[in-house]
């Protein structure tokens, strides 16, 4: 990449970097994405809204209130194909590519979407240890001609603003990490390998009746209704290897 | 907490280097699958691990190796100048007698029992690259980051990339960055560290059992 010159990105970064609000922030990056032909913005984790109220997870956007309220009312993270495509990529990837992926009712989804006039976009997984992953999608209504090398500029801008912002606003009570006890986190662990409760006392040498205790007070403490929730949910919160 | 081995003190830790070098094997190319020219089958020693060398240990209880990293200047040699200048195409590789190289940061997860575990014997090699830094006067740390760690070690340390992310087809990025060691940093890590426990000893109070204490 002789001749590249990224001064503009690096000037970019060292400016997100400095703000102080999350308001700053997002003033900052509209600026820098507007080049590349995108006006919209959504930074947020990717977490069930249905599990974790919205005051408890990282999301900033500058998308029209309708349409924010829109989805809302219809949990459509769980359905957009472009988050569900985030969760699983590790790479960048435009709205256009993830629709091909998309449920009837995300098609829904990305309807209501293009109805506010956010045609064309690029999604950014964010994924790190020790953090929910989440997303930066960019969006517009024309679409972006974009080169390998401006995608990984956009790329490393995004990262830089939604980690600094992840820091700035958190610690976020969804990222709390030791919650179980270690032989709550054993108990789970086997469950999530679908051992009986019988199994799990055999191998860890306890009594069946301790098995189930410690697994209900697992269910307690993540406010589980049945054991695949436990199980996911402990996976989902980092208290057990998946 | 952690160990570190100089080149003063790597004559009377031979074994210790040893179990380092066949674990970072394991990982390294057992797990990962890394293809690394020029090394000996089940043990990762490699070009950078010179007389210079400066290594941060995790054990276990037990003495095990479940954690380590490696240290290198950038006055000689270092991955940065030789194989991955190229990548730095934001800012040049920071060299100086105050930057260092961080590589090789790898923990051994078959030895740990939870992610609170794992957590925290990242926590341990991360306070022990600081605290070596401190010690000597290293300000920065230069190091080419998988893009999940880079992530990770934005919001631990200050850092900049030195270069745009780089990968192949869908896989992982990797991203040249450089950080900033200081206090702040280390207080911030001892935080991070400190809030595993607490948490758990909260719980534990709460249920009037007595309080557990870790003796890292």
């Amino acid at each position: 990449m002789r001749d590249y010159d990224g001064s503009a990105v690096l000037h970019a970064i060292r400016l997100i970097l400095a703000t102080g609000t999350s308001a700053e922030t997002i003033t900052v990056l509209a600026g820098f994405i507007e080049s590349y032909g995108f006006e919209k913005i959504f930074l947020g984790q990717l977490v069930n809204p249905l599990n974790v109220p919205l005051k408890d997870i990282l999301y900033i956007s500058n998308w029209p209130d309708e349409l924010k309220a829109a989805r809302r009312s219809r949990a459509a993270i769980l359905h957009d194909p472009i988050a569900i495509c985030a969760i699983r990529s590790k790479r960048p990837f435009t709205w256009a590519e993830a629709r091909e992926h998309a449920t009837r009712a995300g098609r829904r989804i990305v309807d209501m979407v293009h109805d506010f006039g956010l045609t064309h976009g690029i999604m950014f997984p964010m994924h790190a240890l020790d953090s929910v992953s989440g997303g930066v999608s960019l969006g517009g209504g024309i679409k972006p001609d974009l080169s390998p090398v401006q995608v990984a500029e956009l790329e490393i801008v995004c990262q830089t603003a939604y980690y600094h912002l992840e820091v700035m606003l958190g610690p976020f009570p969804y990222q709390k990490i030791a919650e179980f006890t270690a032989r709550e986190a054993e108990c789970v662990q086997f469950a999530a390998a679908g051992k009986s409760n019988w199994e799990i006392a055999q191998i860890l040498g306890i009594q069946e009746d301790t098995v189930k205790k410690t697994l209900r007070r697992a269910s307690d403490k993540l406010n589980a209704v049945n054991r695949a929730h436990l199980v996911a949910s402990a996976i989902a919160r980092h208290q057990i290897f998946p | 907490m952690f160990k570190i081995v100089t080149p003063d003190t790597r004559s009377e830790n031979s074994d210790l280097l040893d179990a380092m070098h066949q674990m970072r094997y394991r990982i390294v190319v057992g797990e990962w699958g890394w293809d690394i020219p020029g090394i000996a089958a089940g043990y990762d020693k490699d070009q950078f691990d010179t007389e210079d060398t400066v290594y941060v240990i995790a054990r276990t209880a037990s003495g095990e190796v479940v954690g380590t990293s490696r240290l290198n200047p950038t006055v000689r040699p270092h991955m940065l100048s030789e194989l991955f200048a190229d990548y730095c195409n934001l800012q040049p590789y920071p060299v100086g007698k105050d930057v260092w190289e961080c590589s090789r940061f790898v923990t051994d997860r078959s030895l740990m029992t939870d992610p609170v575990d794992d957590f925290r014997v990242r926590c341990r090699l991360g306070l022990g690259l600081t605290a070596y830094c401190l010690d000597n006067q290293i300000s920065r740390l230069s190091w080419l980051t998988h893009q999940k760690f880079f992530n990770l070690v934005q919001k631990v340390w200050d850092t900049e990339p030195l270069g745009l992310p780089r990968r192949e087809g869908d896989d992982w990025a990797w991203i040249p960055a450089v950080s900033r060691m200081d206090e702040a940093t280390f207080d911030r890590q001892l935080d991070r560290y400190r809030n595993a426990e607490a948490i758990v000893a909260q719980y534990m109070g709460s249920k009037q059992a007595s309080a557990r204490s870790k003796v890292a």
